[in-house]
This record gives C-alpha cells, structure tokens and sequence, in this order.
C-alpha cells in the first residue's frame, strides 16, 4: 500500500478507530496485523521475506543468550542471513549479467542464469533494521528480546517499514513495550508534519518529476538541459524522500511512536560531512556505526581514513541499487569526503570562515548535483558523455526550452527554500514553543491543503526511495 | 481549535472546487476536420504511435495511389480518443472505403486509459462537448470498489478544477520568468519547446511505457464497459467497414507470440460482430531488426516498413 493512495486515506482512519479502542497487549498485536495488511497488500508473498527474517533475527539473538560460545556465529548466521535474502532478491542478476561479461572477455561465452524476481518493496530497508538489532545484541547493546509479538511489531511497523527511516531496535522497543495513549496535541502535530509531506510529494516531488523525466528522455540532451534536468531530479529526490519520512513519522505520531528524522535541510550544508548528517540520517548513521567505525573509523593514517571512507561509500552505494551508477555515485561521495578532509588540512580557514559559508553552501549544493546526475543516468555511456559535455555548440531551442524548464522547477522550489528560511530563521523553534502552537498548525496545514488542491501533480508516481 | 481549522479548510476548498468552472479541454482541431472533409480519402488509418511511428503517409498515398489515405497516428491516443475522433472528426467528414484500427495489448477494452486526468485536455482536440457515453465508461465498474469510490469523491469534491485554474498561472510564471513575457517570445519558446522535446528526439524505451496498466478482469468482464461496441456501432451505423489491427511489441517481436485466452475470446467477439480482424503479432515479414528499442519501428524504416506493410497485407486496402 502507498501513502497517496485512497486505499491508505481508508486504511489509516478505520486502523486508528480500532487500535485506539484496544489494551496495550491487543494493540501491539492489531499493529502487527496491520502492518503485514499495509505490507502485502499488493504482493502477499513478500509477507513470507518479511515474516521469515523477523523469525530468524528474533531467533539469532535468544541464542546469542543462551548459547554464549557461539555468539559470533551466531551474528554471522544473522548477518548471512539478511545479506543472502538481499543477494538474492536484489544483486543476483546484477552479478550474474556482469560474471558473464567478465567471462566472455576471457573468451567464455555463458548465458548469465537470472532470477527476473520483482524486487520487493522495502527489503533493504527492513533487514538492515533487523541486522542492526542481531549485531547490537552481540555487541551487548541491546538484551535480546524475548516477546515475539512486540519484536514482530517493531520490524513491520508499518510506516516506516517501506521506505525508512531505518530504525534501530534500542529507540523503538521500548516504545513497543510501553503502554501508549492517544495525546491529540502529538496526533495534531503528526497530522501537520503528514500533510506538509504529501504536500512535498505532491506538489513539489512530482511537478519537478516532470523535468527531470523529461530531460532524461532525450536521446542527446544539451548542457543546459542535461543540468537543469539534473537540479530538478535533485529537487525530487530530497522533495520525494523527505516526504515518504515525515509522512512516516506523522503517522507513526497518531500511533503514539515517535520516530528519528531522516532529513536536516540537506542543501544548506557547507561540507560533505556535514551533508551526510542531514541526508539520509538513519542510513547514514548505519553505515557509520556497522561499517565505517568497526572499519577503524577515524582513527589510523590518513590513507586507512581515506580507505574506510571510500568502502563504507561505495557499499551506501551498492545498497541504493544492483548497477554501476549507484557505485559511482557511492564512490564519489567517498572522494568527496577524502577530498574535504585533505583541504580543511591544507586550508582550514577556507572551511571555518564564517564569511565564506553561503559560497561553501552553493559549492556543496553543486557537487550533490553532480552526484545525482550519476544516481539518475542509467545508462554509463549517457552518463560520460553528460559529465564532459560543454555548453558550446547548443542549439537556441535547447537553450529556450532549458530557460523554460529551470523557471518551472524554480517555482515549483520556492516552498522548499521558504522552508528554509523559516528553518534558518528560528520560527519552527519559536512556533513549537508557542502556547498557539496548535493554532498554527490548523493554520499550517489548512494552508498546505491548499497548496495541494490547487497544484498538486497529475501525473503522481510512486516514491523513488521504493526501488531500493 | 488547530483541528477545525483544518478540517473548515477542507470544506471551503471542497465548496469552492464544485463552484469552481469545469476544467478546459484543448480546442477543437477544426483543421483537421477541414483536411478529411476536402481530402475525402479512401482509407483512414487510426491509432497511436503504433501507427505514427509506423507509416510514411506519402509514401502509403504513393503505393496505394489513386487511393488516398489519411494517417490518424496520434501519439499517447487511447479508445476514448479514437471513438471521439470516429465520431466527431472522420465519420462526419465523409464515408472512407475502409477505416483500419490499430491496437496492441488489451487497449481495445481499456476505455480509462489515458482518458483521464492530465490526458483529459487532449481529448479536446476531437471532442463536441461532453460526450454521455464516454463519461458513461469512464466510471470505473462495481468490481473495482476502491476504483469506483476514487472516482465518486473526484466528482464530491472535484480539485481537478481548481487545479485547472492554477496551472495557466503557474505556466504563464514561469513563461515570465524565462523571459517569454509576450505572445511573439511565448510562441517562439513553444516552438523550441515542440521541437526539443519531439518524438523524434526521445530515447525509443521512453516513448511509450513498454506494458500498459493491467485491466483486472477477462475480455467478457470487460468489452461491456469498454468503448470498443460503440466504436463498432459508429462504423456500423456509417456503412464503413472496419479493420482492427492487432500489431506486435517488440518482445514479442524476439520470438513467436503465445495468443491469450483474452486473445481468443476478443477475435471471437469480433468474428460475431463481423468485424474484420488482422493479427500481426506472428508476421514473418515483421523482422526484429525493423524495430527500435520499444514497441516503435525505428524512424530509418518507416519507409521501408510502409512498403513492407502495403506488399504484405494489401487485402486490407481495399
């Protein structure tokens, strides 16, 4: 089931009416059935991923418990696990296609076996949540939890089941566990932060869609249209993802959950760093804490710095998707990082001067830009050919049509950069404190409803972060 | 107080939408009806880019010459399209000796597809006015409940509408702001537009999408609802024979195409309702290598496909 879908406009309002009405035990299970109905609406068979790896996880970690010595098996049976149902569903045919190329180099001419299975929605998501749950408990982080209806629950959770945020079990457990009752100040506030995310999806995400997928449907698109496509697709993604999170948490709101934020105001960051603290956040710090630091992090020689930056990126990149474009991009925003560290050692003033940060904010935004330029082109060669094109020798139509474009995903930004000032200008802070505060919410989203009923994009399409 | 806000908000905006003027539709192609009333051809070849990317119309006017042809190949058109244009454009412009419908898939029983929302506009192009019986089978079936009620709170609360009314501005927004602020500089931006943004200039996979939205239900299920009986009662009623062109996809294309129970069914329909049939989707002289990327003929063998299709399936044109 999709967020902007009528079927969940029914689904949420009937779910709530019952879950709110149950005793906490009853509750924990009506979220699990819930959710598996949320999950396998449309494919009942990805239920049997889901339910399989929930069983498997809850089951590694009792054992770590019980059976001490053989803890670290264990957490490799869980961590074979997770990653083979990945391997499978999503990298197989990836590796086989490319195993054969590599072959038929050599001269061995193979027919690549592949699977062809539909990828099912959400598994990346969902078993790096499971993983992180098997490898705190190993890490005597986290008791192992032995309810399997609340583990089962926190798992399927279901807004955040699809597309994130990648919640770890330490946050979201004791939530699970806790009784939880109905407070309409934290529901108004989820309904707010609900509608303000179909508002982003709707209007902003899929008007912008438009221009991107319509540049990125020529055969040979000029400079100027190749870029403009690329900062409206950079416009969609932030838009498209930021708003499946916050619908996320808003509904997770009306379930009395509280979940992490996902986006910061990614593009007001002035480093690469600074960047990935606010994109992203739950896969991000993923990879921080289950890949870069037990890489050795921070610590060693700059060369093994640099080595555990470049391959936590380029895995961040490989789980976008099974295709080189996403290990490209993965690549560069390693190399971007090593790149800023070596600068602000030869030249930390250029990264510290506060005078500088507005031109540091517009360098960062660039180089994203650049960055999704390889995320959206497919096609390799497409993608070289764009990275070097110059804008010499572009035809006036191209560069009329690209003017048009540009002004289109400018309006269609202009409430993402109104977001931003009011970020930048302390009034979410002051609103939040406010003895009106839920005044200006009803104010708020009757404003973004609006917005939506005026422009809303008729040519919706599913949340790009699906495909992962 | 924030949750009556809100929910007065919804109620304002769902009054203002049904007082709201209907959305527009492109205007009428008068033109178009001009050019079939003087031209009065012989054979008119309808459809959609199965068809624009499949004829050379001169070279098709050339081969069959003195017979005249029109090709109707419309790209994105659906059954709402070609039922409007068989009403209100070809039909009243004359009597063709033969009027050839080309579809693939289930498209002939597909009557919402492209018929709706943003394609809406379009239809303008061949419409008289709100046409009863296409809005008729735009309502999704009582089988597809969900379908159905998405379609009823549209007509409660229609914000197509109000939509309808923020989009010129938004456009006209941005016009301005790329410097079009005028009718000579708009019109010279459309062009540029039109023409970067051509067919001709897009990567073949994107032309069309390759499969069409599945249509829940058997061919029985479904030709009620769809427009495919009036489309053969208009012909019918004109005294002009209709040819229905099942073409090939290009997957199909790679090797021999298994006919579908829907198949089956669907040339039954037709040989009960004697409605010529021509199923192309195993026609030796179809060789793959004719093909783009998609289910189009690449634009170097439109020529050649043209010349293959009239030496091949003559019997049609006549």
């Amino acid at each position: 089931m999709i967020f902007h879908s009528l079927e969940f406009a029914l689904f949420l309002p009937a779910f709530l009416a019952i879950y709110w009405a149950l005793p906490h035990r009853a509750q924990n299970a009506f979220l699990l059935l819930g959710s598996y109905f949320f999950y396998g609406y449309v494919h009942p068979w990805f239920l049997l991923l889901l339910a399989g790896s929930t069983l498997a996880d809850y089951s590694y970690a009792l054992g770590m418990r019980r059976f001490e010595a053989h803890r670290r098996a264990l957490v490799t049976a869980s961590i074979c696990t997770n990653l083979g149902l990945l391997a499978c569903f999503k990298y197989f045919d990836f590796f086989s296609t490319n195993v054969a190329v590599v072959l038929e180099k050599v001269g061995l001419s193979v027919s690549p076996p592949l699977l062809g299975i539909a990828l099912p929605v959400g598994i990346s998501f969902y078993t790096f949540q499971s993983l992180s749950y098997t490898i705190d408990v190993y890490r005597r982080r986290l008791e192992p939890h032995r309810d399997f209806l609340e583990f089962a629950a926190f798992l399927a959770l279901f807004p955040q089941l699809v597309a994130g945020p990648i919640e770890r079990a330490v946050h979201v457990l004791p939530q699970v566990t806790r009784p939880r009752r109905f407070d309409p100040e934290r529901a108004g506030l989820g309904l707010v932060l609900m509608v303000w995310g179909f508002f982003k999806k709707l209007v902003v995400a899929d008007n912008v869609a438009l221009v991107a997928n319509k540049v990125f449907a020529l055969e040979a698109p000029g400079f100027s249209l190749v870029w403009v496509g690329t900062l409206a697709f950079g416009v969609q993604i932030y838009a498209d993802f930021s708003a499946y999170s916050d619908i996320a948490r808003g509904t997770a709101r009306l379930l009395g959950f509280e979940l992490m934020e996902n986006f910061n105001h990614p593009y007001l960051s002035d480093t690469p760093s600074e960047f990935w603290r606010r994109w992203h956040i739950s896969l991000s710090s993923w990879f921080r804490d289950y890949v870069f630091i037990p890489l050795g992090g921070s610590r060693g020689t700059r060369l093994k710095v640099a080595r555990n930056l470049l391959l936590t990126f380029l895995l961040s990149g490989f789980w976008h998707g099974a295709s080189w474009n996403f290990v490209l991009w993965g690549a560069y925003h390693g190399l971007l990082l090593i790149a800023y560290r070596g600068l602000g050692a030869v030249a930390p003033g250029l990264l510290d001067s506060r005078r500088l940060k507005p031109v540091r904010v517009l360098v960062m935004f660039a180089l994203v830009n650049v960055g999704w330029l390889m995320f959206r082109e497919t096609d390799t060669s497409a993608l070289l050919r764009d990275l070097f094109m110059t804008p010499f020798g572009e035809s006036s139509a191209q560069r009329l049509a690209a003017g048009h474009l540009l002004s289109l995903t400018f309006l269609y930004s202009l409430p993402l950069l109104a977001d931003s000032a009011l970020y930048l200008s302390g009034a979410y802070r002051k609103a939040e404190t406010s003895p009106r505060a839920g005044l200006i919410g009803g104010f708020l989203g009757a404003a973004l409803l609006a917005g939506i009923a005026f422009f809303y994009s008729q040519a919706s399409s599913d949340f790009i972060y699906f495909q992962f | 107080m924030g949750l009556g806000v809100f929910a007065a908000a919804a109620l304002a905006l769902i009054l203002l939408a049904r007082v709201a003027p209907l959305e527009p539709q492109a205007p009428f192609d008068s033109a178009l009806a001009r050019r079939l009333r003087k031209q009065a051809p012989d054979f008119v070849v309808l459809g959609n880019s199965m068809v624009q990317t499949r004829f050379d119309e001169r070279e098709l006017d050339r081969l069959l010459s003195p017979a005249e042809t029109c090709v109707l190949g419309v790209g994105g058109s659906k059954t709402a399209y070609w039922y409007l244009a068989l009403k209100n454009v070809v039909l009243p412009a004359g009597t063709p000796r033969r009027v050839l419908l080309f579809f693939r898939r289930r498209e002939l029983t597909s009557p919402r597809e492209k018929a709706t929302g943003p394609f809406r506009y379009a239809l303008g192009r061949v419409s008289r006015g709100r046409d009863r019986v296409l809005e008729a089978k735009l309502a999704p079936p009582a089988r597809e409940p969900v379908e159905r009620l998405g379609y009823e709170l549209g007509r409660i609360a229609p914000f197509v509408r109000l939509h309808a009314l923020a989009e010129p501005l938004v456009l006209a927004t941005a016009q301005g702001l790329a410097g079009a602020r005028r009718g000579a500089a708009r019109r010279r931006q459309q062009r540029a537009l039109d023409r970067v943004f051509s067919t001709d200039n897009l990567r073949n996979a994107d032309l069309e999408p390759a499969s069409a939205p599945a249509e829940k239900g058997d061919f029985d299920e479904l030709v009620g609802a769809s427009l495919l009986p009036n489309i053969i009662e208009l012909t019918e009623r004109a005294g002009v024979p209709l040819t229905l062109v099942r073409v090939r996809t290009r997957r199909a294309a790679d090797g021999r195409r298994q006919r579908s129970a829907y198949d089956r069914d669907l040339d039954a329909y037709l040989a009960r309702r004697k409605v010529e049939l021509v199923d192309m989707t195993n026609e030796a002289w179809e060789r793959p290598e004719l093909y783009g990327e998609g289910d189009h003929i690449a634009p170097r063998f439109k020529k050649t496909y043209t010349k293959l299709f009239v030496q091949n399936l003559k019997r049609v044109f006549r």
